[in-house]
């Protein structure tokens, strides 16, 4: 019984030998800082992006003038792929937004997003896409509003100065200057240019 | 075989000193941040009260907590006066709890009864960013005039939920995971889905939760 238990226990320790270094929390909070500028492809002056961050592919990443992006946020391109995401200038990205990058995201001038918003082109991560449909471009117009929770899915069109409302998941493409709520988004409020009015309910 | 250890220059080494101050400075400043304020600082601090930290609190004099309220790390308890004249209020009651990454957005009155749990990450806002003007991104645009947000005693809302702007949610209702309140919930009513629908309500002749039809 004895001889059974130092068994099990020699098998238990080689077991934990196997298992990878515990990383201390310094070393945790190094991979997660915000890299150096010259890491991206563009960095603009006057961009932030806070730390702590999971950025993954900054050679694939053009961020322009005047961009935040706040901390717990996770962005990951699949820069070797030739994955590009460019965020325009005065951009500013709230707390833990996950943006998933493997064929190209462009987002524009004055995009606002509240925080935990996902914006994805691929329905896998990198490296994971077998079995998974082809993903699409996703192309954020200026002025776009991205509410608390909200996604956006790949090869989505959302025009400029769009509303999406608070945990809408985004799945057809949304015309400029329209209010989504809902998952599957659904339009509930839409600005006629020709009378310069705004029609249907505020909310669902 | 073992390969012979380079040694850095001097200059090498100033250089990692200098990244690792860098870093542990920038790791006590965010820490700094993220501390909630002092319990004096609050217009309401009841006892045995914990605001966990790394948080984000702005305006404690706006915020009145019970006793016994809980609120998770990384939450952020958002009142901002940004409306000429009105004077934000975040109102908690006693023994309410809340999960973590949570987000409270409070321009002009939210009111969270007594012994109200909540899940991890959900949203609670009184207001919106406005969009009308069409010619003007969202992000410069001011924010709506707030409508009361009031979540009833003992009510429970689920994971990343977001109950929304001039919402009241009755006692005792349940909100389920990922749910989104565009509407006012009734008392002791299950409402689910995006946007969110009741689908069951209590019935105390039966003595059980019925199905809602439609």
């Amino acid at each position: 019984m004895n001889a059974l238990r130092s068994a099990v226990v020699r098998a238990a320790g080689a077991a934990a030998s196997m298992r990878p270094p515990q990383r201390t929390a310094l070393e945790v909070a190094r991979d997660r800082r915000s890299p150096r500028r010259e890491a991206f492809a563009r960095h603009g002056d006057g961009t932030f992006v806070v730390a702590p961050v999971r950025l993954h592919g900054e050679e694939g990443i053009e961020l322009g003038d005047g961009v935040i992006i706040l901390e717990e946020s996770g962005i990951t391109v699949d820069a070797a792929a030739g994955a590009r995401l460019r965020i325009g200038d005065g951009t500013r990205l709230g707390v833990g937004v996950e943006i998933v990058c493997t064929i190209g995201i462009t987002i524009g001038a004055r995009v606002s997003s509240s925080d935990y918003a996902s914006i994805t082109d691929s329905w896998a991560l990198p490296g994971h896409t077998a079995g998974a449909p082809p993903g699409a471009p996703v192309v954020i117009g200026d002025g776009v509003y991205l509410g608390w929770g909200s996604v956006v899915c790949p090869g989505v069109h959302v025009g400029d100065g769009a509303f999406v409302g608070e945990g809408a998941v985004v799945v057809d493409d949304v015309d400029p200057h329209t209010v989504v709520y809902g998952n599957p988004a659904r339009v509930v409020r839409r600005f006629d240019p020709s009378t310069r009015r705004w029609e249907g309910p505020r909310f669902p | 075989m073992k390969r012979p250890r380079r040694i850095p220059s001097i200059d090498e080494i100033r250089r990692r000193v200098a990244e690792e101050r860098r870093l542990r400075r920038m790791a006590w400043d965010t820490v700094r941040v993220l501390r909630p304020p002092p319990p004096s600082a609050f217009g309401a601090y009841g006892h045995n009260t914990w605001l966990v930290p790394p948080c984000r609190v702005s305006l404690p004099s706006s915020i009145f907590l019970g006793d016994d309220v809980t609120i998770l790390e990384r939450s952020f308890l958002s009142v901002v006066a940004a409306i000429p004249g009105v004077t934000p209020k975040l109102t908690i009651g006693d023994r309410t709890s809340i999960g973590a990454q949570s987000h409270i957005a409070c321009v002009g009155e939210v009111e969270i009864g007594p012994e109200v749990l909540t899940a991890a990450r959900i949203f609670i806002g009184d207001t919106y960013h406005r969009y009308e003007d069409p010619d003007v991104a969202v992000l410069d645009q001011p924010m709506a005039e707030p409508e009361k947000v009031t979540i009833g005693r003992g009510a429970f809302i689920g994971i990343g939920a977001a109950v929304l702007m001039g919402v009241t949610v009755g006692e005792h209702a349940y909100i389920a995971a990922g749910a989104v309140v565009t509407a006012d919930v009734e008392p002791r009513t299950l409402v689910v889905g995006n946007p969110a629908r009741p689908v069951r309500r209590w019935d105390p002749r039966a003595d059980e939760w019925v199905r809602i039809e439609g």
